[in-house]
């Protein structure tokens, strides 16, 4: 490796990756207890350990320095051929120790909350040995100081959920969720080969701080075409990780799977590291406003698309996972206006609301006896308390109530996208206000009104191993806003700090993008329009809802094409899937069974040379065999002797 | 000497097994082990003496056809070596795999011990005529384990298994006369060190070039010269699908390596993009038609025919990440495919349908045996941490380095693959339990597991440390690609 880079060596951070593997293993392939106590307290307590050795790393290498240098573990060498250099090293920058904190910290509470909410499963240990896999595989991808090893991650990620989504695996249809789940995840994963290859060939490295140091900003030595192609490529796969148009549809399939692990997977961590991948990257991706064009409107749309689905759904956890759908889409949009600072900011303060969304939904689901429908439910805010509490405080959050974490990030994002443009603020103020309505509607079918089931009327709040991780969680969806706030208000800049400190120098500004910043006034309206906006379309939602009585769903038009997910999947079905069957059979069938076989039987009767042809020599005795075997291999070579000799 | 034991061994262990035919088959069993321990204290010698920097140096050698120029010159080099102890590897596990079932006694065993004769000769032999000799040689026990251990179709499937490669091996027999006429030797060396002149693919050295390249491309096989695998695969018995895919397979890739790119580099230029054309067919193909498959062990073929496919892309591509991939591949997938095979063949053994309709529910079955097979699958498809991954990997960038068209069209096999795979083992493992695994319980003696459990953590080792490997190969695969830039000159 470069010897120009200086910093200290650590084989601390190893152990954040080991952590969890070793949970995986012990619960897995050693211990295998059907307790759930046993199971559940060593993959938590292996989270924890993760969590902690993150917690030790952070606290000595720090968050915000300028310079901090080049802090590797260098582990071992996965592979090393030609151009394609791959060593196995891990790299701490202060963008890794956030998201470290947010994947061990999150993971760690979800483990707990999973303790309560798995306790009717048989043999809970194999749950609890994917989810530390996950774990694991999550943080090579955040720790991997080389593209090789964050797509190792990356796939790992995508396996583990293949996994747990088809975790209840009676049932075909959560098999056939998570097999959409990882073959859409591949779709998108082709992007990420075709980057690595690109990279390879013309920049000769894939080590991240390399690329980042020799190939970013003005006076990089590639090709801009090139550049355009890998960042493309990067974008492409990250629609399918971060579940964007066109590749969104497997996330909202994926909720077959437990919902500890839609809160961990499908809300907080995996389906962010499309755009941790982007942050990482970003004086890359700084160099090209075209990619940064199609994030912002691939994100846009998917904003809106995901919301407008989301209005009509009457799971609970649809309504979710489209909402997170549609978030990942504000994230995206962030990168697009240049501001990878809000998108990241929005990945953590999404973390926090999004699991504490799921884990509330899951708290609530239990109580149901595992009915989702909310049009069954009504009335729970006073069977289930606690859980009522948390759920208002995350449903606060993710419609940016003020002082909210998602106000702050949220904020954050619209006031990037009005410096961007006014088309770019408005159409983003427009799926915010679906926001509000959509989580408002969850919320208050859910909680209040009276009960529309007999599930509802005999519903109980959850053990504390499911509420205290959700009271947790409230409370960071209330202050982790904090880290960054607006000029105008507090004036906190800790995680653009943090976030510019880790691009090796590199400022991150876009090519040919002058930031105008913001008047004050302009900041204030700015946040006073969205709150306005917001709220109270969130306070009609809740009108509209709160004395809810029928279960039938909504009719017309609209709502129609929301319910169906605007036929997507029908649509993909049709142009996509049944053609390419159809043309695999038809391959397979015409040119091998009619084409190849074909001639070559006809060759063979033409010859007489059938089957039965040698058939005199299948005898079936053995000894037989072995003499045809020793005679003709014995005559063959006196023959070929006294020829040639 | 050591080096002419890793052949005669099997072969003396073969002809003394044919002698126990009257013994009780799992004393005869055991003796298989044991004969197979004494084989692999040969295989650890040559594996630790291994020096890096041989390619071609002969360590026993015996003057057969002086007429000829011709002696059965026998050599380990970077070459060779991985895939003779995999050869071993395979065979030691079948072995274990094999005790306790009565069908498969001395004469089984035996035809297994003089196949595994043929296939390590055949990868050891530094002479085309010592070569073509081992090569025929393994055609003989396996035509018999397909046509007597084999399923229904048996006769038809070691019929044409035996047809498509004696077809091949002859156009091959013809090239090696040429040769032994031409230069009086049949020395690998002495081949290489003659520099045989190029001028064009219908000149001599073009002809038998293609001579050899046929044999070696029915062999792999190549689109279209593959129909035969997946008749030889569904039909063979559970070992030798293994040896099958796990070995003879990849006979025919090391021996483009070492015969076609080695001794006729120019020709093989001249082929390079027809071949990485057909080997991008191969994987969509193939691909496709593992899809739709309604027979596992069919679908396990096809998904070989389109993973050799990804070979022969490594080999034609001329750089050294694809070609020290498309060698690493050749152990990858034997022991991916391999694992499926033997995974598939204990369930087979108990339930006697590859109807895949007919399952469902392993998991609920068996959960332990179920990992394995999608762990063995994940391998399979090429997941990062699993051999195939570093495999497909090295392959398809040096392919996109050389060219970038086939390399991207060779891509779509890395999702292709994901979903002929992840389809049957929703079918498969997930799901309800089916009719047959209703019927059936599955449940494994210890010698199985044994079997399994050693593939799986080979996975993982070469998946996660492949570096070793690729030291034995680099000098050689090194030494190739110099001879494509500077031709002759090196």
């Amino acid at each position: 490796m470069d010897e120009a880079f200086t910093g200290a060596s650590t084989t601390l951070l190893r152990w954040i990756i080991l952590f969890p593997l070793l949970g995986a293993i012990l619960n897995g392939l050693v211990i295998r207890s059907k307790s759930l106590k046993v199971s559940g307290i060593v993959a938590t307590m292996a989270s924890l350990g993760a969590f902690v050795v993150s917690l030790l790393v952070v606290s000595r290498y720090g968050l915000l320095s300028e310079d901090i240098g080049y802090i590797t573990d260098q582990w071992f060498v996965w592979f090393n051929v030609g151009r394609i250099n791959v060593p196995f090293w891990l790299e701490y920058t202060p963008l890794t120790g956030l998201m470290l904190l947010v994947v061990t910290g999150i993971g760690a509470l979800i483990h707990v909350f999973a303790m309560g909410y798995m306790e009717e499963e048989e043999a809970p240990f194999r749950f609890f040995s994917y989810l530390n896999l996950f774990l694991s595989a999550m943080l090579v991808l955040v720790l991997s100081s080389n593209l090789v090893g964050v797509f190792m991650g990356w796939e790992g990620v995508g396996l583990c959920s293949y996994l747990l989504i088809g975790y209840w695996y009676k049932k075909d249809e959560n098999t056939a969720a998570g097999m959409k789940a990882f073959v859409t995840n591949r779709i998108g994963d082709l992007g990420f080969f075709v980057a690595l290859f690109m990279l390879a060939l013309y920049a000769n490295t894939l080590q991240i701080r390399e690329l980042l140091t020799f190939f970013a900003g003005e006076s990089s030595q590639l090709s801009p075409g090139v550049v355009l192609c890998v960042l493309g490529a990067l974008f492409w796969a990250s629609t399918g990780k971060s579940a964007q148009f066109p590749l969104y549809v497997w996330l909202p399939d994926a909720m077959a799977g437990p919902t500890p692990v839609s809160a961990l997977i499908h809300a907080a961590t995996m389906v962010t590291s499309g755009i941790f991948v982007s942050v990482r990257l970003w004086p890359l991706f700084a160099t090209q406003p075209l990619v940064l064009d199609w994030m912002l409107w691939v994100g846009m749309g998917t904003a809106w698309l995901a919301a407008l689905i989301a209005l009509t759904q009457r799971d609970i956890k649809k309504v979710l996972a489209y909402s997170t759908v549609s978030q990942l889409g504000f994230m995206f949009v962030a990168l697009g206006v240049g501001s990878p600072v809000a998108a990241f900011f929005h990945v953590i303060t999404h973390a926090f609301f999004k699991a504490l969304l799921f884990l509330g939904a899951g708290s609530v689901i239990h109580g149901m006896h595992h009915d989702q429908d909310l049009f069954e439910m009504g009335g729970l805010r006073k069977k289930m308390p606690f859980t009522h509490a948390t759920f208002l405080i995350g449903t606060l959050a993710i419609i940016g109530f003020p002082l909210t974490a998602g106000f702050f990030s949220k904020d954050m994002i619209l006031a990037k996208a009005f410096e961007h443009g006014p088309l770019a603020w408005g159409l983003l103020l427009g799926a915010a206000v679906l926001t509000a309505f959509y989580m408002l509607r969850a919320y208050t079918l859910a909680f209040w009104g009276e009960p529309r089931s007999k599930h509802a009327s005999h519903a109980h709040e959850s053990s504390w191993l499911m509420t205290v991780p959700l009271m947790a969680l409230a409370l960071g969806a209330l202050l982790i806003g904090f880290i960054e706030t607006p000029v105008v208000l507090l004036d906190i800049h800790a995680l653009e700090a943090a976030v510019k400190a880790s691009w090796y120098g590199s400022s991150g500004e876009v090519i040919g993008h002058h930031a105008g910043h913001l008047s004050h006034a302009t900041e204030w309206i700015l946040m006073l329009v969205t709150s306005v906006c917001s709220l109270s379309v969130a306070y009609f939602s809740y009108k509209k809802f709160r004395d809810h009585k029928t279960k039938e769903s909504a009719t017309g038009l609209l709502a129609d094409l929301s319910q169906n997910k605007f036929y997507v999947d029908e649509i993909y079905e049709t142009l996509l899937l049944k053609p390419l069957s159809f043309v695999a059979a038809w391959s397979w069938k015409i040119i091998d069974t009619y084409l190849i076989n074909g001639t070559l039987h006809f060759v063979r009767n033409t010859l007489g040379f059938s089957g039965q042809f040698l058939s005199f020599a299948h005898t079936g005795n053995v000894q037989t065999y072995a003499w045809y075997m020793a005679a003709a291999s014995a005559v063959s070579l006196l023959i070929s002797w006294w020829v040639l000799k | 000497m050591t080096t002419l034991m890793l052949m005669l061994w099997p072969l003396l262990s073969g002809l003394f097994l044919f002698c126990l035919i009257k013994v009780p088959t799992r004393t005869v069993q055991w003796v298989n082990i044991a004969l197979h321990l004494v084989w692999g204290v040969f295989m650890w010698q040559s594996w630790a003496g291994f020096a890096p920097d041989q390619l071609g140096t002969v360590s026993w050698s015996w003057e057969w056809f002086p007429s000829l120029g011709s002696s059965l010159a026998l050599g380990v080099d970077g070459l060779n070596l991985p895939l003779i102890v995999l050869n071993f590897i395979l065979s030691l596990l079948l072995a274990f795999y094999s005790l306790g079932k009565e069908k498969l006694g001395a004469s089984y065993l035996a035809l297994f011990s003089i196949l595994n004769a043929g296939s390590v000769g055949s990868l050891l032999a530094l002479d085309a005529l010592a070569f073509y000799v081992f090569w025929e040689f393994m055609l003989i026990p396996m035509y018999f384990l397909i046509g007597k251990w084999g399923s229904k179709n048996r006769v038809y499937a070691a019929l044409k298994f035996f047809a498509f490669t004696m077809a091949g091996s002859l156009l091959m027999l013809l090239a090696i006369i040429a040769l032994g006429t031409e230069y009086n030797t049949l020395s690998w060396n002495a081949l290489r060190d003659a520099q045989i002149p190029y001028n064009g693919l219908g000149g001599f050295q073009g002809l038998v070039f293609l001579g050899f390249l046929v044999a070696f491309a029915v062999k792999i096989p190549v689109w279209p010269l593959h129909t035969w695998l997946p008749d030889a695969h569904t039909e063979a018995p559970t070992g030798a699908s293994v040896i099958l895919a796990g070995v003879l397979l990849k006979l025919g890739v090391y021996g483009i390596a070492r015969w076609c790119l080695a001794l006729f580099p120019m020709a093989s230029q001249d082929v390079a993009i027809p071949m990485m054309v057909l080997g991008a067919i191969g994987v969509v193909v193939g691909s496709f038609a593992a899809w739709k498959q309604t027979d596992i062990k069919r679908m396990i073929a096809y998904s070989s025919v389109a993973h050799l496919a990804f070979m022969v892309l490594g080999l034609f591509a001329f750089q050294e990440e694809a070609l020290q991939g498309a060698m690493f591949q050749n152990l990858a997938h034997g022991l991916s495919t391999g694992a499926l095979f033997l995974i598939f063949g204990i369930i087979y053994d108990r339930t006697h349908t590859r109807e895949i309709s007919q399952y469902g529910g392993l998991a609920s079955r068996n959960g332990l045996l179920a990992s394995a097979f999608v762990f063995s699958a994940m391998a399979s498809i090429g997941l990062p941490g699993l051999p195939g991954f570093v495999g497909e990997f090295l392959i398809l960038s040096g392919t996109f380095f050389s060219n970038k068209t086939i390399a991207l069209v060779s891509l779509s096999g890395v999702l292709l693959g994901s979903i002929y795979m992840l389809s049957m083992l929703r079918k498969v493992v997930f799901g309800p339990v089916g009719p047959t695994l209703e019927a059936h319980e599955i449940r494994l003696q210890w010698n199985e597991w044994v079997a399994i459990v050693p593939l799986l953590v080979l996975m993982l080792v070469l998946g996660l440390q492949p570096q070793f490997i690729f030291e034995k190969s680099k000098f050689a695969v090194e030494w190739i690609l110099a001879l494509m830039t500077s031709g002759w000159g090196v």
